[in-house]
């Protein structure tokens, strides 16, 4: 059976994840190998935990299958200090890794893709904001479940995303789009 | 890679409606929301194209209908969305596929070509979007999704009004989803890189082939052009209910077109 290998984020949150994504979650790699996913924020040194996965990824994931990896970041301002800053440090460096290694990963058969979550309903990440005020910030005024999150990997995991690298998907509930006063409105 | 993580049936009932829907992306869109049991309002300006895909989508099961609209005339719009109403029943999907180009350098380009491409695309999109969610914000449902694209966030000579109107409408993505976020409506768009579309072959027959045709596989860092299934496939994501919490943002299916250098494929000095 094909897995995801799941990296950084906390325990409590991967377990949360391994409840609606579509393939058995691991720890590190073993066996067949269909997505490697690396949550941001752990509470650490969030860049250098997302390097270490790049790096990895690029001995473990598949080759010539569309095999993704997959930075699952938070969008900015949702995660309050201290965590702000390494989390907004990560989010950056997983868009500069996609960049950095797109063209060799294109010839490899790998993906490179980015999910930006915004307000979740869940404790179990490092710093992030009171349920309240993520509604307040979000245009649909609710929070995303964990397996919005799930629905959200298993797409770019998927054969539907297979031109899709190098991307941004945000799953924020208007939230980086919005650019307006807070509390959020509609006019 | 895993199987599509939509169902067979994700569209069940639900009334799409795709513009631009006789040939290419559009096609492929109509297709796939049909396969998966959604009942398609297949809207082209041309009437007998429309009709000629409607009736290739009925004979492979799917409830296509066909309906003739020029999303750049508010008055036509209005007409099809009550058309629409009458024959199919409250739209729950709305695709803003219709668009057309003009390569040409813009020093110039003819004003009327400008107009038309703006008209079609930025404000066609606008005009459609307005008159479907109308009956959408009523029934406190709907999902939109535009077709931008990666000609709405660079620089591609010789396509000024089309990649300015691409542009608009990844704005007009951002705007109208945070504007309508509340109400139960999203708004969404695909910003597809080059696809193997009658477009693409458009491209390539203008300017005494400015463009060849192996040039834009070997730019991209995929390796090649996108198939319009691709496209379809996001698009019937972004539209279905395992998106339900992502609006007003621009998903890029380019094959890495954008994040590369660019230095591929070129011919050497």
């Amino acid at each position: 059976m094909s897995s995801y290998v799941v990296t950084g984020g906390t325990d409590a949150l991967v377990d949360e994840l391994a409840a609606f994504l579509r393939r058995p979650v691991l720890r590190a790699p073993s066996g067949a190998l269909e997505a490697w996913i690396h949550l941001v924020p752990r509470g650490g040194d969030e860049t250098q935990s997302l390097s270490a996965a790049v790096t990895a990824a690029d001995d473990a994931l598949p080759r010539g299958q569309g095999a993704a990896f997959i930075a699952v970041v938070p969008v900015f301002g949702v995660i309050e200090e201290p965590h702000d800053e390494p989390a907004e440090l990560a989010a950056g460096a997983a868009r500069s890794f996609a960049r950095a290694r797109i063209e060799r990963w294109s010839d490899e058969g790998r993906r490179f893709n980015v999910v930006a979550y915004g307000a979740l309903d869940t404790n179990a990440i490092p710093g992030l904001r009171s349920r309240e005020v993520l509604a307040a910030r979000t245009p649909m005024h609710r929070l995303a479940s964990v397996s919005e999150l799930a629905d959200a990997i298993d797409f770019l995991a998927s054969s539907s995303a297979s031109y899709v690298t190098g991307s941004v998907l945000d799953l924020d509930g208007g939230w980086a789009a919005y650019s307006w006063f807070y509390p959020a409105r509609d006019l | 890679m895993i199987e599509p993580i939509l169902a067979d049936d994700e569209f069940a009932g639900r009334v799409c409606i795709v513009t631009g829907a006789a040939r290419g992306i559009g096609a492929a869109i109509a297709e796939n929301l049909g396969r998966r049991g959604g009942i398609v309002v297949v809207a082209d300006v041309r009437l007998d194209g429309a009709e000629e895909r409607a009736g290739i989508l009925t004979e492979k099961g799917v409830r296509a209908e066909a309906m003739r609209v020029d999303v750049s005339d508010a008055d036509d719009v209005a007409r099809l969305v009550d058309e629409v109403g009458e024959r199919c029943g409250t739209p729950n999907v709305l695709v803003n596929n219709a668009g057309i180009v003009t390569v040409a350098p813009s020093d110039e380009l003819p004003v009327e070509e400008w107009r038309r491409q703006v008209d079609v695309m930025l404000s066609g999109t606008f005009l459609m979007t307005q008159a479907v969610a109308r009956p959408m914000l009523r029934a406190g449902r709907g999902a939109v999704v535009n077709l931008s694209s990666i000609g709405g966030f660079a620089g591609h000579p010789g396509r000024s009004a089309y990649n300015a109107a691409k542009a608009g409408i990844s704005c007009l993505t951002q705007v109208l989803g945070v504007e309508w976020a509340a109400r139960g409506i999203r708004v969404n768009a695909v910003a597809p890189a080059v696809t193997r579309t009658e477009m693409l072959e458009h491209v390539l027959r203008t300017l005494e082939g400015a463009t060849k045709r192996g040039e834009y596989a070997a730019r991209t860092p995929m390796g090649r052009v996108a198939e319009p299934e691709e496209i379809a496939e996001c698009v019937a994501f972004l539209a279905s209910d395992r998106a339900r919490f992502v609006t007003g943002t621009t998903l890029l299916i380019d094959g890495g077109w954008m994040l590369g250098a660019g230095l591929r494929g070129g011919e050497p000095a």
